[in-house]
């Protein structure tokens, strides 16, 4: 997996699947959220999302950061709706 | 520590690899008294398997001998045991030879001919090395018997609080209910529960913490843990079951346990053949699937986000029983494995197997074929 930010953009590719990977994207959003209170998070490649990943993001919503996921695979979308996130992690599909 | 390093050498095996009987006979003499067991070989191959034969701790060999010499028998032993003390005696000291002693990690040289003092000064350098290995696998030893112990231990434990009042019976109402739990550690983050309320009504459980490790698992045990208290109390005292009382306590207990960040996955699913319904609430799981008197395989999806030390509400949504045939949940462990050979993981194919097995052998047996690498824990209960 591969991070990237510009401004409030955070931009991922490959698959997130470690638990590094979740540390990774945290600490990318952490540093954004300091100065921003706003996050546009795209997730271009991966087919699975792991289950800190998701716990960060919904505190997040909680503290009142506002959240795009913005989701490219369609296998992800799916997955995420099952698990009743689309609506609380603004997921937008890519 | 002097009188330490004697009960030690009594404790040790020692072979003598030399061609010459009277230094053979020199060793016994001086030994004998010295160690527990003396074996003696007139040359580097016999030498080579008196080691085979025997528990030998430490060796002492002639360099020049006939068939093998020192050095060769010591290549072979090394190839069997790479740290025992061997002591070379010579009266050579090539270049090439000090440098295949040394590679092969000879202890030590004793320059014939020797006096009794410079051999026990380089015996009990070796022994002292002896000690020192001894203590180190002692202690790998020690912890490893307590490594066993804890896993086996908390195993047990994990055994009683993940509690299936079904598990001989296997009947729920007119349903077998069989549970496949196939954790990946002894302390896994899947933890699930099925009890018995009543002859109408029983509940199904099924938490997956977040992450892995034993953070997941102990969040998944407390979960578990409370809910084999609540339901045992409802069923002591007869009250009425409720799914919706049930949710309201376990959020009060399990709020000021979790971290921050740290949320919970859960199906909650209570059955009740007296209103013919199924109660459910899915905290972002893996979604049910179900199938009605037909060939269609439907999904109960997640109508709650994950259970959090934030979270307030909860949604309880109904479905009907009386026409249920089939029903599966999982975790995700289940449907992320990914298929052999190819790209894609397991959700693609659950739905298809889950259609075509009628029992928790054929359904074990379709899934097992399309994961051959399990990369997370597996727990599903399955309905037929």
């Amino acid at each position: 997996m591969e991070i990237s930010s510009s401004s409030n953009i955070v931009t991922i590719t490959g698959n997130i699947k470690a638990l590094s990977h979740y540390e990774t994207i945290k600490r990318e959003i952490d540093t954004i959220i300091e100065n921003s209170s706003s996050v546009k998070i795209k997730i271009l490649e991966s087919i699975s999302i792991t289950s800190s990943t998701i716990g960060y993001l919904c505190k997040l919503v909680d503290k009142g950061v506002n959240i795009e996921l913005h989701v490219k695979n369609d296998g992800l979308i799916h997955l995420l709706d099952d698990l009743n996130l689309i609506s609380l992690l603004n997921i937008k599909k890519v | 520590m002097k009188s330490y390093i004697s009960d030690i050498y009594k404790t040790l095996n020692i072979l003598c690899v030399e061609d010459e009987k009277e230094t053979i006979q020199i060793y016994k003499n001086m030994f004998s008294m010295m160690f527990k067991e003396v074996h003696c070989a007139k040359n580097g191959l016999e030498g080579l398997e008196r080691f085979k034969e025997n528990e030998i701790d430490i060796i002492i060999t002639r360099y020049k001998m006939p068939k093998y010499n020192g050095l060769q028998m010591s290549k072979k032993i090394r190839e069997i045991d790479p740290s025992i003390p061997i002591i070379m005696v010579t009266s050579l000291k090539s270049i090439e030879m000090l440098t295949e002693a040394i590679e092969l990690h000879i202890t030590n040289f004793l320059k014939r001919p020797f006096t009794q003092s410079s051999l026990l000064t380089i015996f009990n350098q070796a022994v002292k090395s002896i000690i020192v290995d001894r203590c180190i696998m002692k202690e790998q030893s020690q912890k490893i018997t307590y490594s066993n112990y804890q896993e086996g231990i908390t195993f047990a434990k994990e055994k009683i609080i993940t509690k299936n009042d079904l598990e001989e019976e296997e009947k729920l109402l007119h349903f077998t209910c069989n549970t496949v739990y196939k954790p990946k550690d002894i302390l896994s983050g899947d933890s699930y529960i099925i009890r018995k309320i009543n002859e109408e009504e029983y509940f199904i459980f099924l938490v997956d913490g977040m992450g892995k490790g034993i953070s997941a698992s102990v969040t998944a045990m407390l979960c578990s843990s409370f809910i084999n208290y609540y339901v045992n109390l409802q069923i002591e005292n007869k009250n009425e079951f409720s799914l919706h009382s049930l949710l309201g306590a376990l959020l009060k207990f399990i709020e000021p346990n979790l971290l921050e960040y740290e949320v919970l996955c859960a199906h909650f699913l209570h059955f009740n053949n007296n209103t013919k319904t199924i109660d459910y609430a899915i905290f972002s799981m893996p979604p049910v699937l179900y199938m009605l008197n037909t060939d269609e395989v439907y999904k109960l999806k997640s109508n709650n986000t994950p259970l959090a030390p934030y979270t307030k509400k909860f949604t309880i949504d109904t479905l009907h029983l009386e026409k249920l045939t089939k029903m599966i949940m999982y975790s995700d462990g289940l449907n992320e494995n990914m298929v052999d050979d190819s790209e894609v993981s397991y959700a693609q194919y659950i739905k298809e197997d889950f259609k075509k097995a009628n029992s928790v052998k054929e359904f074990e047996e379709l899934s097992t074929h399309k994961i051959k690498e399990q990369e997370d824990d597996i727990t599903y209960i399955l309905l037929t």
